[in-house]
């Protein structure tokens, strides 16, 4: 079977974000989606709307905060909704967690308008953080 | 787009276990699958062997741990199944989970040959499992 439409897209988001390429990314984002950051960290909580999403990542880079997707496992995506299975590391100025995540995109016509992560451990995220 | 087998299949396997048929659960496995259970409870690890993995679920139920899962979607493609479900648990005393839980099923012809779950909230599912 070929690759669903929205896996494309989202691929193409995730390799964005890979590169720092936020404008890219945003594209895929609906202007009222909603963001879900698990965990209990100064940057977790919901967000909402497509300029507080990408906002979000500017100012976590200001603060020092970097995200790097080191490995794409494999992404499935139907009408409705796409997973990525992802590795990925956060570093910040006090060192380095890399993890296996799930990331979860309720999709509508082509676009995110809701995104879930599921962390390997997070606990370990929130501690690296810290709130 | 018509549903990938895969998702057909995990779909098929959850409907299974709600109603306690472990011999069709069993045969979505592969032998030599590796279930990975996550957590800090008695029911939590690695279990590695379809024996073991049904093994497991039988010695929940028999503690009195019930499990009932909503699906509310399984998206697949020729090597995983991803499962968002609902997960509802009451342990013994009668104390209830309820919870978003998200299924990795990693696929190989037909069968799960490794799986994976995250939860909303381990730590509560680790107090209430005990």
């Amino acid at each position: 079977m070929a690759e669903h439409p929205n896996v494309e897209a989202t691929r193409s988001a995730i390799e964005a974000l890979m590169k720092g390429d936020l404008e890219t990314m945003a594209a895929g984002i609906a202007d009222d989606a909603v963001w879900h950051v698990p965990g209990n960290h100064a940057w977790s909580g919901d967000y909402r709307g497509k300029a507080d999403i990408v906002g979000r990542f500017q100012r976590m880079a200001e603060a020092g905060l970097s995200t790097a997707v080191e490995e794409i496992h494999d992404v499935v995506g139907n009408d409705e909704h796409v997973v990525a299975m992802v590795r990925f590391a956060i570093t910040t100025p006090a060192g380095s967690v890399t993890q296996s995540s799930v990331w979860i995109f309720h999709v509508a016509d082509g676009k995110a308008v809701e995104f879930w992560a599921r962390n390997e451990d997070q606990g370990a995220i929130d501690a690296l953080i810290g709130s | 787009m018509t549903e990938h087998p895969n998702a057909t299949a995990v779909r098929g396997a959850i409907a299974a276990f709600q109603v306690g048929d472990l011999g069709s659960l069993g045969e979505v496995f592969t032998e030599d699958v590796v279930w990975h259970v996550p957590g800090m409870n008695r029911f939590a690890g690695r279990f590695e062997g379809r024996e073991a993995v049904l093994d497991r679920l039988r010695r929940m139920a028999d503690t009195g741990v019930a499990v009932t899962l909503e699906v509310h979607d399984v998206i697949a493609n020729v090597e995983h199944a991803v499962a968002l479900v609902h997960l509802h648990v009451t342990n013994a005393d009668g104390q209830r989970y309820d919870q978003q839980q998200v299924q990795v099923w990693h696929m190989r012809e037909g069968r799960c040959h490794e799986y994976w779950a995250m939860n909303q909230d381990q730590a509560v599912l680790d107090l209430l499992l005990g």
